[in-house]
């Protein structure tokens, strides 16, 4: 477990190998149930629970930077958490991710965001 | 519990029925209507959480093939308490009140009898009341065309678990023509922990009857303090309540639970209310980890009425899940619904409340309201007031609202002097006083008083 | 990887199958619905790759979806027994003669137009409007608004569907938004630029082409911050179909300031199910206003929404349903209070009569934050008789302390005092009839454009005959 650093603490969640390209792995950081998702070969953290009906992102489709919730389809951007579309309508919180070696390693304090779905 | 049909408790199976029927020497119809009903039991999967009725209450942590069954000794047959009686536990006195306030009283601690009393010249009118268990043997001909009618065993999981399993319980008759102005009392107390515990309720009265029956519930068993830890083995009490009114009779019923934090509740309370009679019921849920109950009026007769009261207070990650059913299936039927809860801290509260008119049942009355208030941001009341109406010639309201403390009000009070504390307790006070005003019960309405205050300490 | 954004599709997932892209013409138009019926009908279309992957993306959702088991009966829909595309020819040699006989009665009791009747009934594809939409059309083209059919809106400005298309309603949705995502054709696209307002009503039927009655249309509005437009679609004749399936999706969204409106006056023949997904998403200090009439169909289900995602948002819905024998009108609206200070009333009227059943289902949901926000929700039913059905179904869903949420429902028969003061006054009975239901519903049809109330008024009268003994 790494010292924590400027910014808050982190907590080892995965290995690297855990989480190939092109999928998604739940884990928790602080009590707080996260998703990890490797977007060619870079990991982002966001919460694991949809912001609409609180189903499991890590139990749906990753394609690119974009989840997609198993239950009614809502998309958040795993890079920034924003919200892309209804049913939802709140953005999820991002962690920050660092890699050291084999560890994967996350924050355990969330940014969240207020961005909205469609631009102004 | 997994939903495959062969999967057995451990501890709670057919062998148990079986062993426990010939034990406590049991009528054979009774030892084979618990084993269809476990025959229920087991083919019957849990309900599907996608359903409307269950969606918003997540029973998939109560693990039912964890639980141990009560171990209670047989009751000998012919005998009241036994010899030798367990103490009565801490908390059973403070639920019950002042014991004399009661026509009759009945106190049971981890299933077993410690305390039975009847009014002499109630018992020489003919008023039985006792436990179910007793009733079998000693009242068979008022027992056995009524129990299991009025809730079936196939109607879901829970209820066929009940009825496959039921120990103890409570039977109240009245003969006709009797009117009973005090309460009769039962008092039951859990000190056992991890077992499902499965009372079961059936009241029968004659015509022109009238009785008040008023039963609380609560335990103090071993989990650590405050809400159940992740994992923790629950406790699960499943009751079953049967009230079958007489023509023209008129029943109050009182059921309050105070149970401590790791015990589950999924219950059901349903009156078939027939031509001229009353049924009113009133529910007071204050403890538990999860309650679900439904509440159910069937206005079967003419003239029927049924009026339906219900009060919860949550606070911490309690959830109260309760389904209630107004239903009118005869003319000139009346039902009246108030169901009030306050919630704090991440308490949870679903009402559903259905009012049914089927053809042919004009001139119903029927009114629904449900009130919420929340005390705290993270609390949450979730309220579907329905109806489904096939009668034209009706009345028929119903409305819902949730909302929090007028902060202008408690301003108000606070300049007139009071301590804020006592200002929101004023205001509180004043959100269940509606209901207080229609609880002729004297002893549930201090209770409530001070499990509110309870509830209230600490609350800024 | 090439992946559609917003919706996260990826392309190389679903490439071209096993269909020549040059012969189409050895294409054959069969009932049921596969991956090579999709990637033909966005061949047709010529549709961007991306558009093509949103389909077979949503067939293969829809494939795995169940039916919904709360509602209506959607039990008895044969999916394997509709035309997705292109109906054989023998359907298209409809002539005046083979449209039912009440229709046509209907028609002559209503006063259309000959040439309108003939439009409605199928057998004509033009309508003498064509001329009076050239002329409009001009007028729109100068201040930049943008009124086409979904196909040519997606041929003509694709960057600005792909921004938009399903992130108002995804695939995922429900089983029949995965439906109408996979198989969609026609519909209207509108783009109203900033600050510009339409002064006249967008009516669907401007769009002359067959697929005006098409049975899963997708729509898709957007209006940019201070606009202003009302859209208008269908008709309060009947209208005829020998489709069963209706599955339409519109999608709105109202930016800063804007306001929409969006009517429906729906009268499908009794024999269609009628299943819909409209939602609307509301911005800072934007309007969303909601009339819906539904009159028709064996079975509607249908919620229009409004989500309102910054503060000042505001939503209405007003929902009018007769039902009358063979009929199952379940009706209603969701609002969803996402920022402070937003406000929300939604007014439901419902009529049964001959064993039909009309309702109202609906949701109120305030998320946590949306301190200062109003709603109010009114259902008020009207049962004509005893064999007639009325269901309300309401669901509020309240995460916030600061808000008023208010709910009541009434239902009732038609007042013997009224009744008896009318007919004292001279009026017979069917008329007082008529007159107490015209002004139960009043206060959504004085919401209609003035010819579609009237109109609207014309039909309930006919439904209403023989409804008094």
């Amino acid at each position: 477990m790494s010292a924590p650093s400027p910014g808050g603490a982190y907590v080892r969640v995965a290995r690297r190998a855990d989480v190939p390209p092109g999928t998604m792995l739940r884990a928790e950081a602080g009590g707080h149930a996260i998703v990890l998702a490797n977007v060619d070969g870079e990991l982002f953290a966001i919460d694991d629970t949809c912001s609409h009906e609180e189903a499991s992102l890590s139990e749906g489709g990753l394609t690119g930077e974009v989840v997609v919730c198993p239950r009614h389809g809502a998309r958040f951007n795993v890079k920034t958490g924003r919200v892309l579309s209804l049913p939802a309508v709140r953005s999820v919180a991002t962690y920050a991710v660092k890699v050291e070696g084999e560890d994967v390693l996350v924050a355990t304090e969330p940014r969240r965001s207020a961005a909205l779905p469609h631009r102004r | 519990m997994s939903s495959h049909p062969s999967a057995v408790t451990s501890g709670l199976d057919r062998d148990l029925i079986v062993r426990r029927s010939a034990a406590a020497d049991e009528p054979a119809w009774l030892r084979d209507q618990r084993l269809a009903a476990w025959e229920d039991f087991v083919r019957l999967p849990l309900p599907p959480d996608a359903t409307e009725e269950w969606r918003r209450t997540d029973l998939r942590p109560l693990d039912l093939g964890a639980l141990r069954p009560l171990e209670v000794p047989a009751p000998s047959p012919g005998t009241g308490p036994r010899p030798q009686k367990p103490r009565v536990a801490g908390g059973l006195p403070a639920l019950v009140g002042d014991p004399s306030a009661a026509a009759g009283l009945r106190l049971v601690v981890d299933g077993v009898s410690v305390q039975a009393r009847l009014a002499p010249d109630l018992a020489k009118a003919g008023v039985v009341f006792t436990s179910l268990d007793d009733a079998v043997r000693s009242h068979p001909e008022l027992v056995r065309p009524h129990l299991g009618s009025v809730v079936q065993a196939d109607e879901n999981k829970y209820r066929a678990l009940n009825a496959a399993l039921w120990q103890g319980g409570t039977f109240l008759y009245v003969p006709e023509g009797v009117e009973v102005d005090l309460q009769l009392v039962t008092g039951t107390w859990l000190t056992a922990g991890g077992v499902a515990f499965l009372p079961r309720t059936l009241v029968v009265t004659g015509e022109r009857s009238r009785v008040t029956l008023v039963e609380l519930f609560g335990s103090s068993d071993a989990a650590p303090g405050g809400d159940a830890a992740q994992g923790a083995v629950r406790t699960f009490a499943g009751h079953a309540v049967e009230l079958v009114p007489g023509r023209g009779a008129q029943i109050r019923y009182v059921n309050l639970e105070d149970w401590s934090r790791s015990l589950w509740e999924v219950g059901i309370v349903r009156a078939v209310v027939g031509r001229d009679s009353t049924v009113n019921t009133l529910m007071i849920a204050f403890g538990a980890g999860l309650v679900k109950t439904n509440v159910e009026s069937r206005l079967l007769g003419e003239g029927a009425t049924s009026e339906m009261l219900g009060v919860l207070f949550g606070d911490g990650t309690q959830h109260f899940d309760y389904h209630t059913l107004q239903e009118h299936a005869a003319p000139n039927t009346t039902s009246d619904l108030l169901y009030k809860g306050a919630l704090k801290d991440k308490a949870r509260s679903v009402f559903a409340g259905l009012i049914r008119a089927d053809h042919g049942a004009q001139k119903t009355n029927a009114f629904q309201l449900n009130r919420n208030l929340i005390l705290s941001e993270g609390a949450r009341a979730d309220s579907m007031p329905k109806l489904e109406i096939m009668a034209n010639d009706l009345r028929c309201t119903h409305g819902a609202s949730t909302s929090r403390l007028n902060d202008e009000q408690i301003f108000y009070l606070m300049s007139r002097g009071l301590p804020r504390a006592t200002a929101v307790r004023m205001m509180v006070d004043g959100f269940f006083g509606e209901i207080f005003d229609r609880i002729p019960v004297e002893t549930v309405r201090a209770w409530l008083s001070g499990a509110i205050e309870r509830k209230m300490a600490g609350y800024v | 990887m090439a992946v559609t954004n917003p919706l996260g599709i990826d392309l190389d997932q679903y490439k071209f199958g096993f269909h020549d892209p040059e012969d189409k013409y050895a294409f054959k138009s069969r009932k049921g619905l596969d991956r090579e019926i999709v990637e033909t009908i966005s061949h047709m279309k010529s549709e961007p790759d991306w558009m093509r992957a949103v389909r077979l993306h949503s067939l293969g959702i829809f494939e795995k979806k169940p039916n919904p088991t709360w509602g209506g009966n959607v039990g008895e829909i044969d999916f394997n027994d509709i035309y997705y595309y292109v109906k054989p020819a023998e359907n298209q040699g409809k002539t005046w003669d083979d449209v039912p006989a009440d229709i046509k009665r209907t028609f002559d009791r209503l006063g259309i137009p000959e040439a309108e009747k003939k439009y409605l009934a199928g057998v004509g594809a033009q309508y003498e409007s064509e001329v009076v939409y050239h002329s409009l059309r001009e007028e729109w083209t100068k201040q930049g608004v943008i009124f086409l059919d979904m196909d040519s809106g997606l041929r003509e400005h694709p960057d600005i569907v792909r921004e938009y298309f399903g992130t108002v309603i995804p695939p995922e949705d429900n089983k029949f938004s995965a439906l109408n995502s996979a198989v969609w054709s026609g519909g209207s696209f509108v783009y109203v630029p900033e600050g510009v307002h339409v002064t006249i009503p967008l009516q669907a039927y401007f769009r002359i082409n067959a697929q005006n009655m098409g049975q899963f249309e997708r729509t898709l509005i957007i209006a940019e911050p201070g606009s202003y437009v009302h859209y208008v679609e269908g008709c309060t004749a009947p209208t005829y179909t020998s489709d069963s399936l209706h599955s339409a999706v519109v999608e709105i969204i109202v930016k800063e300031g804007a306001r929409v409106r969006y009517t429906t006056i729906q009268n499908w023949s009794k024999n269609v199910y009628n299943l819909v997904t409209k939602r609307a998403v509301a911005y800072r200090d934007a309007t969303m206003e909601w009339v819906d009439g539904n009159l028709g169909s064996k079975l509607t289900m249908k919620y229009p929404s409004v989500y309102m995602l910054e503060p000042g948002a505001k939503g209405e819905i007003l929902s009018i349903a007769f039902a009358g024998e063979g009929q199952h009108q379940d009706p209603g609206g969701k609002v969803i209070h996402a920022a402070p200070h937003t406000q929300s009333s939604v007014v439901s009227k419902s009529i049964s009569k001959s064993g039909g059943r009309a309702g109202y289902r609906g949701l109120v949901k305030v998320y946590p934050g949306a301190h200062g926000s109003k709603c109010a929700v009114r259902c008020d039913a009207l049962i004509l008789d005893d064999k007639s059905r009325s269901d309300t179904y309401p669901t509020m869903e309240i995460d916030e302390t600061d808000v008023q949420v208010t709910h009541e429902a009434t239902v009732s028969k038609v007042s013997d005092e009224q009744l008896f003061y009318l007919m004292s006054r001279g009026v017979n009975q069917d008329e007082a009839m008529n007159m107490i239901v015209r002004g139960f519903i009043e206060p959504i049809s004085r919401e209609l454009p003035m010819e579609y109330s009237v109109e609207l008024n014309r039909l309930i009268a006919l439904e209403m005959e023989g409804s008094v003994g």
